[in-house]
């Protein structure tokens, strides 16, 4: 048809809008893209790595050897193994937690190098190994034996390796290593733990879990600990991973997509409106609806089609280095990457029915009249909307009338510029939330004064020196919430260790039951209150009454008098089986423990700083992109419509600054209300997230805040956005030319 | 002399081909006096306000308008020189849609040292009740007041006006220019006026016929006839 000469030639008349409308269907269809198949590979290669390697449904810690396995094995139906574990301090700050290796159960996957051959054989977490400089066929000297390294290894209960379960983040010199059986033996120490995988694949692993502690019970087997795979941190923060992942890759690129068509649709609406003289004529020659139709719909559809094949291909590329990188936290091997072809045809219809279904009826919308209304034309161009008739501006001076005017003109307009705004705001902020929410972890230590944490593996009566004190803590639930666990801990009354304060600040003496602000939340607990515990382990019930809630976020504890807990959870008394200290301590040999310093702890949150850090550094570019697109894209769009009225201000005598005043800064009102509104938005986006972090893993994080700094950076960031796009259209108002008003009448 | 035109040449070239557009044009008028060129549809009487307006430039020649040589200014005097001293009137009236017919007036007085009240000139176009209403809802001949207003409110020296009839009525022409008649009365603001209707020139002090960029005949009308009575 020779009317689709004209589209390159259209497209390029208004490259801006076209540009600005294939950038963001770029943007959108890359983020789902990249997001969706790295969030598909990494639940994958998790389902794959939990399956292959046998990855236990629980582990347990029993006061006495178990006689028989095989005949509980058959019992429980379950396999049951029994592994053995010590930690080995190779040097200041570098810990290794060596396992035997098991056949049944948690089997190792080989990520590089070999299996164990023979003894004098060890294998490495690929992570540990990359920070402390490991390389295949080292050796290393763990208790006077020497060991080769064979192989980098992943164990499916280490996924993400925690030193300890109270510790948020993996330290840098923690991991772990498996040797053989014979030669763990041999070094005649360690704990030993059981860990159980129920073959009844079609019962809830949880209730297989509860009875199979009955049958241990009915044996006379106590148990000293119990963790199913569900409450296993090192485990099921993959499953919150893998929700936050699937979360952005959904909510990212549609707010994109909806900016996109938002866009299009204006961009669409203008060019009917601009050409209504031109379609009256050709019905008036005898094209048919459905000619012209298809002729519209062409712009949309290749914007969308272009975008989409851009977007989605270069959203490949990415996914293997994503999963790559995501694999240095979380420990599993990469077994290849598959791409999920639905995604991708997602990827790239999505954009084709959304432009498609909007330009439809847009096109729809304007081409309803009769070609004799069509011709007559440029009827939308005057058309007054409600909002600007009722709009009573008489008191106001003459520019600030004119520039309400000017935004009041195309709501749909205002509502892109509003929108886009808050969204490169949104992505700004979130990344800026990030950043804050680790500095404060960073500086928020104010509630613990010591430096190390033990923790005995028996129950320990010594006294402690000066600058220590004891304390013990066990896991609970309640009886509401069956999900979201606590811990309870006894200790010192007048504790120099831990400092908590309440609301207003004023210390809390430790001598009473204080109970940690997320767990109030989460329990909707006022201070005065009793509420029934569940504890984990046995699932004894105890009732509690709460003295004060301590104004801090940094865990879910009920603290208590170390007396009243062994009295209360049947403990011995005068027992604890943890300490705080500020120094190191001198623990008879005979004892084990393992310490964790909080240095150590720190350090991790550092460590784990610098990816965030290139993350925020990525959504602050994107938001700057994003922003300077939809308000260049809308500033031109303004100078465009402004034509005629910029070139009466020159023919009145109107200076370029004046000019430039009163048409490019009438956004400026627009561009703050839309980065005001993103703020709140921003926070409940995050609310999602951090949601959807409380349900999967049960992480109460600290109410977010974003720090003034942040706020006022954004907001810089914002308004250089703004300004670049000024600047980009001031050419475009300096080359309207007085013979534009001379030569058209507007009315 | 208030306006004083001299040897005004302009071309305009398209690829190889020189168009001469104005071929030395001399012209004069009085200040306070009412100016009407007449001429064929591309004779250049457009080109020629224009210049005089400070929208565009002469080739060469000299323009005089109240002592200033608009010829010789630069793009930001040009400016200056519109601002304060020239008011236009357009056959299509160019209001901005999307203001209303008070405001529309304003974007004139918004960059005015001593502009006229709004108010005030919009009674003198009669057009005081529709201070609210947006351009759209105005018929043409109302549209071409305000345009009118819009020109005067700054208390210009000088009023152009090109063809401001040429889209309008009998009875709608005649009361723009009797409206125009009344301004050059009471505001003393000369105004020069371009039209294609003879009868027209009856009004005037002064009447240029314009033909091929040449003035080949300027009258001076010893009596002008009130505009509510001419006739066509
Ligand atoms: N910007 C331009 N570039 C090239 N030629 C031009 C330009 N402006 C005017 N012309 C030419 O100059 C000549 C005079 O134009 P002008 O607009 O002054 O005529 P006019 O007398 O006002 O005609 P009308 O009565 O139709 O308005 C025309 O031949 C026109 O083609
Ligand atoms: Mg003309």
């Amino acid at each position: 048809m020779v009317l689709n000469k004209r589209i390159k030639r259209v497209l390029l008349e208004n490259k801006a809008q076209y540009i600005g409308s294939i950038l963001l269907i770029i943007f959108s269809c890359f983020t789902f893209t990249l997001m969706s198949q790295f969030a598909g590979n990494f639940e994958r290669l998790a389902n794959e790595f939990q399956d292959g390697y046998v990855q236990e449904d629980a582990s347990f810690k029993t006061d006495k050897s178990i006689g028989n396995l095989q005949e509980l094995e058959s019992a429980a139906n379950a396999v049951i193994e029994e592994g053995m574990t010590f930690d080995f301090t190779v040097s200041e700050g570098e810990t290794l937690r060596i396992f035997s290796k098991n056949d049944r159960v948690n089997l190792p996957a080989i990520v590089d190098g070999k299996e164990l051959s023979g003894r004098g054989d060890i294998l490495l977490s690929p992570v540990f190994a990359a920070a402390n400089e490991y390389k295949i066929g080292d050796e290393l000297t763990i208790l006077d034996k020497s060991f080769t390294v064979v192989g980098f290894m992943a164990l499916p209960n280490y996924i993400y390796p925690l030193k300890s379960e109270e510790m948020m983040m993996p330290l840098p010199g923690f991991g772990t290593a498996v040797i053989s059986k014979e030669d763990f033996a041999a070094f005649e120490q360690g704990n030993s733990f059981f860990a159980v995988k129920f073959n009844n694949v079609d019962q809830n692993p949880r209730a297989q879990s509860i009875q199979f502690r009955e049958l241990l019970k009915s044996r006379g087997i106590d148990i000293v600990q119990w963790t199913d795979i569900e409450d296993n941190k090192r485990v099921n923060i993959v499953a919150a991973e893998v929700d936050i992942l699937n979360l952005v890759s959904k909510g990212v690129p549609t707010a994109i997509l909806l900016l996109a068509v938002i866009l299009i649709s204006n961009v669409i609406r203008r060019l009917i409106n601009r050409e209504s003289v031109i379609i009256g004529a050709l019905y008036a020659l005898g094209y048919r609806r459905k000619e012209i139709y298809r002729h519209y719909l062409t712009f949309p559809l290749l914007i969308a089609i272009i975008g989409g094949i851009i977007g989605t291909i270069l959203g490949v590329f990415p996914v293997r280095a994503m999963v790559s990188f995501m694999l240095t936290a979380f420990i599993m091997p990469l077994t290849g990457i598959e791409l999920n072809p639905i995604r991708m045809i997602i990827s790239f219809l999505l954009p084709i029915l959304f432009l498609g279904c909007s330009g439809y009826f847009i096109i729809r919308k304007e081409l309803r009249q009769s070609p004799v209304e069509l011709m007559r034309g440029n009827k939308e161009k005057s058309k007054v909307n409600f909002l600007e008739r009722v709009l009573k501006l008489e008191k106001l001076k003459f520019p600030t009338k004119f520039k309400i005017r000017e935004q009041l003109r195309s709501l749909s307009r205002l509502a892109f510029l509003l929108f886009g705004v808050a969204v490169a705001t949104m992505l700004l902020l979130w990344g800026f939330t990030l950043k804050s929410g680790f500095d404060n972890m960073l500086t928020d230590t104010g509630v613990y004064t010591f430096k190390y944490e033990y923790k005995f593996e028996d129950l320990r009566y010594e006294s402690l020196p000066a600058g220590a004190e004891p304390f013990s803590a066990s896991l609970f639930l309640s009886e509401a919430d069956a999900k979201n666990d606590f811990y309870v801990t006894g200790i010192m009354p007048d504790s120099a260790m831990v400092t908590l304060v309440d609301e207003s600040g004023a210390p809390l003496s430790t001598n009473q039951v204080v109970i940690t602000k997320p767990i109030a939340n989460q329990l909707k607990l006022k201070q005065g209150d009793t509420v029934d515990i569940v504890r984990k382990l046995d699932g004894h019930i105890f009732s509690v009454r709460i003295d004060s809630i301590a104004e801090t976020y940094v865990g879910k504890f009920i603290f208590m008098p170390l007396k009243d807990f062994n009295q209360k959870f049947e403990m011995p008394e005068g027992s604890y089986m943890e300490a705080f200290s500020n120094e190191l301590l001198d623990i008879p040999e005979n004892q084990s423990y393992s310490v964790v310093s909080l240095d150590d702890k720190l350090a991790a949150v550092r460590e784990a700083l610098a990816p965030t850090q290139s993350m925020i550094g990525g959504l602050a570019t994107i938001a700057f992109i994003i922003g300077t697109i939809v308000i260049y894209v809308v500033t031109s769009l303004i100078v465009e419509e402004n034509r005629n009225i910029i070139s009466l201000m020159k023919i009145f005598g109107y200076r370029k600054k004046e000019i430039n005043s009163l048409i490019l800064n009438s956004s400026t009102i627009v561009v703050v209300i839309g980065y005001i509104i993103g703020i709140p938005l921003t926070f409940a986006g995050i609310g999602v997230l951090v949601q959807s972090m409380e349900d999967s893993v049960g992480l109460t994080l600290p109410p977010l805040r974003i720090d003034l700094p942040y706020i006022l950076i954004g907001f810089i960031v914002v308004m250089l956005t703004y300004e670049l796009s000024k600047l980009l259209c001031r050419k475009k108002v300096n080359t309207v030319s007085m013979s534009e008003a001379l030569k058209s009448g507007m009315e | 002399m208030f306006i004083d035109i001299s040897n005004l040449k302009k071309s305009y070239k398209s690829g190889v081909v020189i168009n001469e557009v104005l071929k030395g044009i001399g012209m004069k008028l009085e200040k306070g006096e009412i100016g009407v060129i007449l001429g064929p549809s591309g004779s250049g009487k457009s080109t020629l306000m224009n210049i005089l307006g400070g929208i565009d430039r002469g080739d060469s020649g000299r323009v005089i308008v109240d002592g200033i040589e608009v010829n010789n200014l630069n793009d930001d005097a040009l400016t200056d020189y519109r601002r304060g001293d020239i008011g236009f009137v357009f056959q299509f009236y160019n209001l901005v849609p999307n203001l209303t017919v008070g405001e529309n007036i304003e974007v004139v007085s918004n960059i005015s040292k001593s502009p006229l009240n709004t108010d005030e000139v919009l009674a003198a176009v009669e057009m005081q009740d529709k201070k609210h209403r947006f351009p759209r809802e105005l018929s043409g001949g109302e549209q071409q007041r305000v345009s009118l207003a819009r020109a005067i409110v700054k208390n210009p020296k000088l009023l152009l006006c090109d063809e401001p009839t040429g889209a309008l009525d009998y009875f709608t022409s005649r009361s723009i220019l009797l409206l125009l008649q009344q301004v050059n009365k009471k505001y003393g603001t000369t105004i020069l006026m371009i039209t294609h209707n003879a009868a027209i020139a009856a009004m005037a002090n002064r009447v240029f016929k314009l033909r091929s960029g040449e003035i080949v005949e300027a009258a001076v009308n010893q009596i002008t006839v009130p505009a509510e009575r001419i006739e066509w």
